[in-house]
């Protein structure tokens, strides 16, 4: 793939009154140390509930790895002093008065559930 | 009848030149025609639609007609349709019929449009291809070896290949953008908040935003006129006012300050892509717009913090995926442990999973500072230099993929390389802002989109500056050979 490179208006405005904000400052360094185990992604998929058959847990550990080797990049930014953000508007979650606006719907809940007995939800026994 | 745009076939059902059932029912002999080709849709019910095209035409007869009385639309399967199964392109919800509707199709109900039929996407919407659906790939209809891009991929390949007039899809980092690029079609994904999420399974829940996927810019704001507006049901829907999007589309674009940011059009940037926006930026600029260069220096770390908090959400949202009160379950569990973690094996694909372990690492104590709490951070300094960027600029303006689409498979085994796709979309998504793709060329018989970005809320100027530059040319009437070729 041949790159972009930049002509006509981009050379006629190079010299435009905009100046660039300053590059992102950058902390003197507090890397993590990148290197996920298999026992990691073993305790990650039990806290996650997933199993992973024995065969593939090592290219799953392959791929993670590589992606947080990609997002290592965050910690080169010194981010001191910056509040969070959780929502791009920084929307406060409002609240509705505390009434009763829906029916029960159990059964068509309940309609679409893999087993139910006597309007309950079954699952394998779990109190011997 | 299958080339009119949403404008068009509203004035024909208002002159009674055709029926919604002649219409309804020429998009579906077309889809039982061509989607064995392009797998664009998961679910088409033929007979419901023509009965809900019925009671259309009764309305339109009795001159009670709304918006979008009697036009098919093409849902992605990521919103819930009560009765209709919502699979969100996963065998995990394969046997999911919900039993309610997400509120943007009980809008479209409620104008009287058609549900067409759902379309295919990347399970759970987490791709950017449409190859990771439990039901197969879609195909690009402007060349069936190629992907139609994701996650909805789906919508853009039924609008494109004419099987649908327009579509609903989602954008959590480029969905709707990304597809609409490679497709050659118009898509827009507004404000975080403008349209509501109730009923949309939930991929990463601050990021998620549904929106309309049509060949114009005047049929999205037709679509965006029914889907925009405060939902009670939504925590997180907007309060704030919405306009007629129509009637703000031919405002003159003279004085209009379009920001071009240095780093979309550097490293990365495809050749003849990078051609084809410049063209797209010289016609808007003859028509009076004034093009400033401008910088987003924080773009490098959009794709690292998008894939902590995308993920991070994600794992958080997926973990309602029990196997007990819907969805697939896996067969006989011995215990409780073996029933969560087999089905959850079972019912999600790789992909999913991938994100699913990732989001689960990034908040898990010890980590949560270095990964959530870092992103978090680095996320407002992203969104504050979209905000000092608009104080000099009205919109900006780039390309929406850094390339056009690609071929099946290739980027399939290699999760980071199709993370790359959205460098350009993912910190719109992350700054809440709104986005379009409009489409503005060619490279080697493959469509180019535009990006244009808003300020918050600021969509109609979006759909007027799409609008006004699809006025002077003929990008977005131009149809794959697939679909029978030529210009609309």
């Amino acid at each position: 793939m041949q790159l972009y490179q930049p002509r006509g208006f981009w050379a006629r405005r190079k010299c435009d009154k905009f100046t660039p904000p300053a590059a992102p400052r950058v902390a003197s360094c507090d890397f993590i140390n990148m290197a996920i185990k298999q026992d990691d992604i073993e305790k990650i998929a039990e806290l996650a509930r997933i199993r992973i058959a024995e065969e593939e847990i090592g290219q799953v550990t392959l791929r993670i790895t590589e992606i947080l080797h990609m997002v290592d990049r965050l910690q080169t930014v010194d981010t001191h002093d910056v509040e969070p953000m959780s929502n791009a508007l920084d929307a406060v979650q409002y609240l509705r008065p505390d009434v009763v606006t829906e029916g029960n719907r159990r059964a068509s809940f309940q309609a679409i559930a893999p087993a139910v007995e006597n309007g309950l939800y079954l699952v394998p026994r779990v109190i011997e | 009848m299958h080339t009119k745009s949403v404008a068009q076939l509203i004035k024909g059902l208002r002159d009674r030149q055709f029926s919604s059932v002649e219409v309804t029912g020429a998009y579906l002999e077309r889809i039982a025609l061509l989607d064995r080709e392009y797998n664009s849709f998961i679910t088409v019910d033929a007979a419901a639609a023509l009965a809900a095209a019925a009671v259309a035409d009764n309305r339109l007869g009795a001159g009670d007609s709304a918006a979008l009385t009697g036009i098919p639309i093409a849902h992605k399967d990521i919103f819930c349709t009560d009765g209709m199964r919502t699979s969100c392109g996963s065998r995990m919800l394969d046997n999911f019929v919900p039993p309610y509707d997400a509120t943007i199709v009980q809008r479209f109900r409620t104008t009287g449009a058609v549900l067409l039929g759902k379309t295919n996407m990347d399970e759970f919407a987490m791709g950017s291809s449409t190859e990771s659906s439990y039901y197969g790939p879609t195909r690009n209809p402007w060349n069936t070896a190629l992907v139609p891009g994701g996650s909805s991929g789906g919508s853009a390949a039924a609008v494109a290949g004419l099987l649908a007039p327009a579509a609903t899809g989602t954008d959590t980092g480029g969905s709707i953008r990304q597809p609409a690029s490679f497709c050659g079609i118009t898509g827009l994904k507004p404000t975080y908040g403008r349209v509501s999420r109730l009923g949309m399974v939930a991929f990463a829940s601050s990021l998620d935003q549904a929106g309309p996927m049509a060949h114009s810019a005047e049929d999205c704001a037709l679509l965006l006129n029914v889907m925009a507006g405060h939902d009670p049901l939504d925590s997180t829907s907007s309060p704030t006012a919405t306009t007629d999007y129509c009637t703000t589309l031919d405002a003159s674009l003279a004085g209009l300050r379009i920001g071009l940011p240095i780093e979309y059009f550097g490293e990365g940037l495809d050749a003849t892509t990078g051609t084809c926006i410049h063209s797209a930026l010289r016609e808007l600029e003859a028509q009076g717009a004034e093009l400033v260069e401008v910088s987003l220096p924080h773009s490098a770390l959009t794709i690292p913090t998008y894939y902590i908090i995308a993920p991070a959400e994600a794992s958080t949202n997926l973990s309602r995926f029990d196997g007990v009160r819907y969805g697939y379950r896996c067969a006989n569990p011995v215990d409780l442990h073996d029933l969560y973690t087999r089905t959850r094996q079972e019912g999600f694909g790789d992909e999913v999973k991938r994100r699913i372990l990732v989001g689960t690492y990034a908040l898990s104590a010890g980590y949560y500072d270095a990964y959530y709490k870092k992103a978090q951070q680095i996320r407002r300094l992203i969104k504050q230099e979209f905000m000092d960027c608009f104080q000099q600029v009205d919109i900006i303006a780039g390309p929406t993929t850094p390339g056009p689409a690609f071929a099946l498979g290739a980027k399939s085994n290699d999760p980071v390389a199709m993370y790359l796709e959205d460098v350009y979309t993912l910190a719109v998504n992350l700054a809440g802002l709104p986005g379009m793709s409009v489409p503005a060329g060619f490279v080697d018989d493959k469509p180019v989109g535009l990006q244009l970005i808003g300020r918050h809320f600021d969509e109609a100027r979006l759909l007027n500056v799409a609008h006004r530059f699809q006025q002077a040319t003929d990008w977005h009437l131009r149809t794959p050979g697939s679909a029978s070729g030529g210009r609309r």
